[in-house]
């Protein structure tokens, strides 16, 4: 059984543990297993995930005659697993003969084969499979396989009744065990963050005494460096706690008073900033890495060091004399997560974008590839300006047109139909024979003397497999944090399939390829805040700059654990937009607010009692609905253009809450510094360690709830978030003087009507004028 | 005016701008040109202004509906000139967008083709803007009255150039001209025979009218006219083709302006033709709709006159000999040697009028060939003078003549984008080239407010002078015969030479389909039909490529399908019975009968030959009966004899032989009467866009069927 198992370094470990846990498992049973010997294990944990919390977004079709799905399931690098149990749920044809079936894989070895028999086709049915430990590793490819069959004579692979669907409310209920790992700084953030978690976790962050600010600003560093390092979907939350080690678990501890660390049996102390990652005294398979130093600056240097990958941290401890690392400036818009927008950018080299394997099908039939690249939120957008240039690049099975079929690209943009192509062999057709000679011979004497790189379209003819390229421009919509490109692969085959076993049918190859580019950078930044929506998906305007050096956190004096806790879980929220972490934040107190003059302000305000909002007043910090004129005519407007919708937009006016606006409310309120023009603020405002909770659920699993972040006020309670609009607008980053004038006209129609006319009516005046004046010349 | 007194408690507000704005003197030019500044970005800004296709549709149609009531409710040149910039407003929306959107090709020969068609729209955008600035202004001049002392009248020479024309024709024009009112001892009239013959010096002498003829034949027209103003010497010349028929009052009408205007040189009257063009007979539209003269005389060379820019036409013009002496004699470099005439004495800093009331009238050409032919030549011409003396080049021209002269240059160049628009969709329907890129209803957002908005200004501006949508079957039928010489000429413009239109000498009896001068038309048809029903075949039903697209491309051929339609047809000549063409006129007339009868009763319509007369009702005539008929010319009655050739209540009378004398009479109460041609002068019927388009679609797939009943003439 270990044949197969790669013998990597951290893989050394695993083996030798599994290899103990057999002869165990032999001899006893696990639940007393934790006692008795609790230096090698003492924790065994169930969890159940969905097929969609692990990544498989939607119902997985799969046709043909035989036809497969593969997907990782990954474990935590310090776990073991003790079982998988899989709760499928699938559909299958109707029309299935009883000798079709669908076969579970694990790592390549047939776990399961599930007879599918078509009497008890097109309904739910669920099944149950269990996976032995033995075959799994850390990161196990699951595999369902189907093979189809609708008749005992000759059969199509094409044919239609071939089809099973995959839920993806299928789970996945896994027992792991949790092992002891080495105290290594080089693997930080692992443990305390893994990759392969699946679940959403909380990270203690233990603060001795009250932290000073700088000591939250490297709390608030590592928070979202930690955020920054978890994967896409993970849900990470940080909690404060003052002067306690947790019982169980990992926990981050910043420590300044060498007393305490003599309560953690820690001996060597040192004023220095330091680093050391220890095992919980309290849980021995819990870690704690301490952060030391004298002071907060001292912390800030020993994170700093730490995160600075260029220094290599071994061992379990570390003085860090060298001083603090030095990082690159940081420009606007550079965060790793988003697309660059200051030149065209390959999908290759977008960090976060789909790599090759997602951009690539094979099968019979149709498909859509999606391409999810992550933009800046304020990318500049009116009505019919210049888009997004996608330059696609894309390979595709010819279509036998012979044979009657054919074959077309549909590009849209998530909601919006953008461009179809014809997916053709041209040779086929007579005429197209013609244009292809006519495109070849122009080709070879425009390219006479170029090098053949330079040549716009590039077809290259290797088995039927044609490649292509495509320019085509994607409107950008409001609120748009993500292009969402899905390319729709239409292959069309003759109604009547004649049978074709005796030649295999091949599979259809479509892919995107990597090399495909898009281009921004001609789209200003622009945008009308305040706009929650941009903060809830992108942490937009903070993450503008990606280390946050224009982000100033304003904490109230008498700060609690929870405002910290809700400090720390934004740090690792805007960390997990960028994919970096915040080197430059700035932390003040509400009384000391004077060197975040010029920045954009996060303001987290428990019970009502900061200072700074003492003296301002809150735009509609109540729960009322309001609407300006501007938006009332954007909104005729948008009525007005539903008109020709085939859609309508529907307008939906948020219930009005009333009542009492303490209790039981997270409330987040954007709106514009009053201390510098066209700089933002986000206040995080409740009364309970409840309403942070809900704040920060709100902002981490926004699918939980039922409606977005959005307009310029949410309030959020249970699962409901309430949004409305204060009014009070103002705008964000710079257009040209062109795109200004469009916008304000944009933004004023009627303006833009009247300078029509007047402009039309006074120029047309004047040549009245001058050309009756001039006419009695003549005659 | 404001006529409300302010309430009491209010004043009127003190505007400070309002009263800025009374106190500039708008007549200078630095507060127009400040203003336009102002005014002018804003303009941009609406041209570059990005709207989605709905939104682009939806301002597109809201424009239209709001010019189109304008152009309903209001009737002055403001309005006009409103439409004219609410037109360029919408095309320089469309090339912005085509521009900035649509020029992004799959391959080489997708952009090859995708660049011509460009090109093809750039000329018509061009023209479109050119024929704006032509007709910003129609000048609309007025008749100015001769001094009262005769005494100071000029002399003049009359010149009649011919060159293989009948003799009964020029007969009629020559006793017309000897018949103007200008004293006998200072006109003399001159017919320039280039063919030499016997039977026309005969005929001069017996008229009493100078004979010129040359011993060669250079130059054609011009060398004629060069040797015979060698062979005058009269303070003007008139020139008239010789058929052209003045009337009695063309002297008295033009030469005023020669008094008022010391610096003028030619003055030019319109080109009237009793008889229909080839394209009014063959489609029989004469009269019902306007032809292309109507537009060049009737608002082109009005908004010439503007520009002082008229053109002189080769006829029915007076021009001032001190002028013509100074620039050599008639220009004989080019085969349109008027125009090029007109070209240099605006470099000279001469004048030039045009003086729209129509004293002459004369035969249109008579055959489809010959109006190939007549056409071939003025664009090669145009393309000459283009090419070895382009008005935007050299000195002496002010702007507005420079762009004149060379809309009325281009205008001829139409050859080669017209071929290219007939031919463009079917890129995409029978290849799949995608030569335009766009989404189809993008495209039609866009160029449906370009073309229509176009269209109602056009109308508002022409909209007697010429019906929609017509102007494209005058071009698509000769834009194949124009296209090589045009580009030859270009190239080399010694090649070639002149020939001469002809008219009044075929006659059709049956009628006939000219198969051959067709066949450009009948190729582009049967294309075109191929391109709609492979691409219904292919795109409609076989769902290749994108749906909007092949609509786009389907619409348009068939657009193309119906001037094409009407285009063949033109080539099916009617069949004329009358061996003269007619004029239709009314005039009191008296039959005296044998028997001492007398009827009173109208004229229907002459020519040179015969006469139709109407009898008051319940009187018939039986045929083959001889009569008098009389006619009056102001207070004296005129006596011809002549016989009946179809009776009834509409008689046809044929006039018996006459002599000199009689006949000049004849002509002298019918030719040249001189209200004749000026009566329904730009009386045409209107028809706004859509008629006239619903109109023309009537004379499309029809014509297909209509043809095929005919014999095929074997050319």
């Amino acid at each position: 059984m270990f044949s197969n198992l790669h013998l990597s370094n951290g893989m050394n470990k695993k083996i030798i543990y599994l290899a103990c846990l057999g002869v165990f498992i032999l001899n006893s049973n696990s639940t007393s297993f934790a006692q008795s010997t609790p230096n090698l294990l003492t924790k065994t944990k169930s969890n159940t995930y969905t097929l969609k919390e692990i990544g498989t977004n939607s119902p997985v079709l799969l046709q043909g005659l035989e036809a497969r799905y593969d997907h990782l399931l990954n474990v935590r690098s310090d776990e073991i697993a003790l079982g998988v149990k899989l709760k499928l749920q699938f559909y299958f044809s109707k029309y299935l003969l009883d000798n079709s079936e669908l076969e579970i894989l694990v790592n390549d070895q047939s776990v399961k084969k599930i007879k599918l028999d078509g009497a008890r086709g097109n309904q739910l049915t669920t099944d149950e499979i269990e996976i032995p430990y033995q075959i799994l590793t850390a990161n196990n490819l699951i595999t369902y396989k189907f093979l189809g069959h609708y008749t005992n004579n000759c059969e199509d692979p094409r044919d239609p009744r071939l089809w099973l669907v995959l839920g993806n409310k299928s789970q996945f209920d896994i027992t792991t065990s949790q092992f002891a790992t080495q105290n290594d700084l080089s693997a930080f953030p692992v443990p305390f963050i893994d990759p392969d978690q699946q679940a959403p976790s909380v990270i203690p962050f233990v603060f001795a005494g009250s932290p000073d600010k700088n000591t939250l600003e490297a709390a608030g560093i590592l928070s979202s460096f930690m955020g920054a390092s978890g994967g896409y979907q993970q849900k990470i939350k940080f909690k404060s706690v003052f002067n306690k080690i947790p019982a169980t678990g990992n926990a981050i501890i910043f420590v300044s008073d060498p007393e305490y660390l003599i309560n953690l049996n820690f001996k060597k102390i040192s004023p220095e900033p330091s680093l050391a990652i220890i095992d919980n005294p309290f849980d021995k398979l819990g870690k704690l890495l301490l952060v030391m130093g004298s002071n907060g600056s001292a912390h800030k240097t020993s994170v700093l060091n730490l995160i600075d990958k260029k220094r290599l941290l071994t061992g379990d401890y570390i003085q860090l004399n060298d001083g603090v690392p030095k990082f690159p400036k940081r420009v606007p818009y550079d965060a790793p997560a988003w697309v660059q927008t200051n030149k065209p950018i390959k999908i290759s080299d977008i960090s976060g974008a789909p790599t090759g394997d997602n951009l690539k099908v094979a099968n019979y039939g149709s498909t859509v590839i999606p391409l999810d690249l992550p933009l800046p939120p304020d990318l500049y957008h009116i009505k019919g300006s210049t888009g997004i240039k996608v330059d696609l690049k894309f390979a595709f099975s010819l279509p036998d047109s012979t044979k009657g079929e054919s074959a077309s690209l549909g590009i849209s943009d998530d909601q919006r139909f953008v461009r179809d192509f014809t997916l053709t062999s041209q040779e086929n057709s007579p005429f197209g024979r013609l244009k292809s000679y006519f495109n070849n011979k122009l080709a070879y004497y425009i390219n006479l003397g170029k090098s053949s790189a330079d040549s716009d379209e590039s077809e290259s003819r290797v088995d039927q497999v044609k490649e292509k390229r495509i320019k085509f421009e994607v409107p950008i919509f409001p609120n748009q944090s993500d292009l969402k490109l899905r390319a729709f692969f239409n292959y069309k085959y003759p109604q009547d399939l004649e049978c074709v076993a005796s030649t295999p049918i091949p599979l259809t190859q479509k892919m995107l390829l990597p090399s495909s580019s898009i281009d921004v950078s001609h789209v200003s930044h622009f945008i009308e805040m305040p706009n929650l929506s941009v903060f809830a998906q992108k942490g937009f305007p903070f993450t503008r700059l990606a280390d946050l050096s224009e982000t100033g956190v304003i904490l109230n004096k008498n700060f609690n654990e929870q405002s910290i806790s809700t400090y720390l879980t934004m740090m690792g929220f805007l960390g997990s937009k960028t994919h970096y972490p915040a080197l430059k934040v700035q932390v003040a107190l509400d009384d000391q607010i004077n060197e975040l003059r010029n920045k954009d302000l996060l303001i987290i305000d428990e019970n009502n009692s900061s200072k700074v909002l003492k003296n301002w007043s809150i735009p509609a910090d109540q729960n009322s609905y309001s609407l300006s004129l501007s938006k009332m005519i954007e909104k005729l407007f948008n009525k007005l253009g539903s008109m020709f919708d085939s859609k309508t937009v529907e307008v939906e006016e948020p219930a009005v809450t009333s009542g009492d606006t303490n209790a039981g409310l997270g409330k987040i309120i954007g709106f514009e510094s009053p201390l510098k023009s066209h700089k933002s603020v986000v206040l995080l405002k409740g009364t309970s360690d409840f309403d942070f909770e809900n704040i920060q659920n709100a902002l981490l699993s926004p699918a939980d709830f039922k409606n977005p972040i959005e307009g310029t006020n949410a309030l959020i309670y249970d699962d409901k978030i309430n949004t409305f609009d204060h009014g009070d607008y103002y705008d964000v980053g710079s257009l040209n003087f062109i795109e200004f004038i469009y916008w304000t006209l944009v933004k004023f129609p009627i303006l833009f009507i009247l300078v029509g006319i007047l402009s039309v009516i006074a120029v047309t005046m004047i040549l009245f004028s001058t050309l009756k004046a001039k006419a009695p010349d003549r005659i | 005016m404001n006529n409300k007194l302010p309430l009491p408690g209010h004043s009127i507000p003190h505007n400070a701008l309002f009263e800025l704005v009374q106190k500039i003197d708008w007549n200078s030019p630095l507060p127009k040109i400040l203003t336009t500044l102002i005014f002018l970005p804003f303009l941009m800004v609406i041209v570059s202004f990005p709207l989605d296709y709905k939104y682009q549709f939806a301002f597109g149609i809201i424009v239209l509906i709001c010019a189109s009531f304008i152009a309903r409710s209001f009737h002055n040149r403001f309005v006009s000139l409103i439409l004219m910039l609410f037109s360029s407003i919408m095309t320089l929306r469309y090339l912005y967008w085509r521009f900035t959107t649509t020029l992004d090709f799959n391959s080489p020969m997708e952009s090859f083709l995708g660049y011509c068609l460009l090109i093809a729209e750039m000329y018509g955008v061009a023209i479109m803007f050119l024929s704006y600035f032509q007709s910003a202004w129609p000048l609309n001049r007025k008749y100015v009255p001769l001094p009262k002392d005769v005494d100071l009248w000029p002399t003049i020479d009359v010149l009649i150039p011919t060159f293989n024309e009948p003799l009964d024709i020029v007969r009629c024009s020559v006793l017309a001209a000897q018949s103007m009112d200008w004293p006998a001892n200072k006109m003399k009239i001159h017919i320039l025979d280039d063919g030499g013959r016997p039977s026309f010096k005969e005929f001069a002498r017996q008229a009493g009218v100078n004979y010129i003829a040359r011993k060669t034949h250079m130059h054609a027209k011009a060398g004629n006219l060069n040797y015979a103003l060698n062979q005058t010497n009269g303070e003007y010349v008139t020139i008239f083709d010789c058929d052209h028929i003045p009337s009695r009052s063309f002297l008295q009408m033009t030469m005023g302006w020669f008094f008022k205007d010391p610096k003028l040189a030619l003055i030019q009257t319109p080109h009237h033709f009793f008889s229909p063009d080839p394209i009014e007979r063959n489609l029989d539209v004469h009269g019902h709709v306007p032809n292309e003269g109507k537009l060049f005389y009737g608002l082109v060379q009005e908004g010439n006159d503007f520009w002082n820019a008229s053109f002189f036409c080769g006829s029915c013009a007076i021009l001032k000999r001190t002028a013509l002496e100074k620039i050599g004699g008639i220009a004989t470099d080019t085969v349109t040697e008027d125009a090029h005439t007109a070209l240099k004495l605006s470099r000279k800093g001469y004048n030039l009028a045009y003086l729209s009331i129509p004293q002459a009238s004369g035969l249109a050409t008579d055959s489809f060939p010959a109006h190939i032919r007549q056409r071939t030549r003025w664009a090669r011409g145009m393309a000459q003078i283009f090419r070895i003396d382009n008005p935007l080049l050299g000195r002496g021209l002010t702007i507005g003549q420079r762009l004149c002269y060379v809309t009325a240059m281009m205008g001829f160049f139409y050859g080669f984008p017209r071929l290219v628009f007939l031919l463009a969709p079917l890129a995409y329907l029978l290849f799949g080239f995608e030569i335009y890129h766009a989404f189809a209803l993008t495209v039609f957002a866009f160029a449906i407010p370009h073309v229509f908005m176009a269209q109602i200004a056009n109308h508002k501006v022409q909209s007697q002078y010429r019906h929609s949508f017509w102007g494209e079957i005058y071009d698509t039928l000769l834009a194949p015969y124009v296209l090589l010489p045009v580009i030859f000429a270009i190239i080399n413009p010694k090649l070639g030479s002149f020939n001469v239109t002809v008219k009044g000498q075929t006659k059709f009896n049956t009628s006939q389909f000219d198969a051959k001068i067709a066949m450009p038309c009948i190729i582009l048809f049967v294309l075109n039909v191929l391109g709609a029903l492979y691409g219904v075949y292919n795109n409609i039903y076989g769902g290749y490529g994108e749906y909007w697209t092949a609509i786009l491309n389907l619409v348009w051929v068939v657009f193309n399908l119906v001037v094409l339609g009407a285009c063949i047809y033109v080539a099916n000549e009617a069949k004329e019975l009358r061996r003269t063409p007619r004029v239709d006129m009314e005039l009191p007339a008296t039959i005296f009968l044998p028997n001492g009868r007398t009827i009173f009763c109208s004229t229907v319509d002459f020519s040179n030959r015969g006469m139709s007369l109407k009898l008051p009702d319940g009187i018939n005539l039986g045929p083959n009966k001889e009569l008098d008929i009389g006619i009056f010319r102001e207070t004296e009655e005129v006596r011809f004899k002549g016989i009946v050739r179809k009776g009834g209540n509409l008689l046809g009378v044929e006039f018996s032989p006459m002599d000199l004398s009689n006949y000049r009479k004849l002509v002298q109460v019918t030719f040249s009467r001189a209200d004749n041609w000026a009566v329904d002068w730009g009386n045409h019927r209107k028809a706004s866009p859509l008629t006239s388009l619903s109109e023309l679609i009537g004379h499309g797939p029809l014509s297909p069927r209509k043809v095929m009943g005919n014999k095929v003439r074997k050319t």
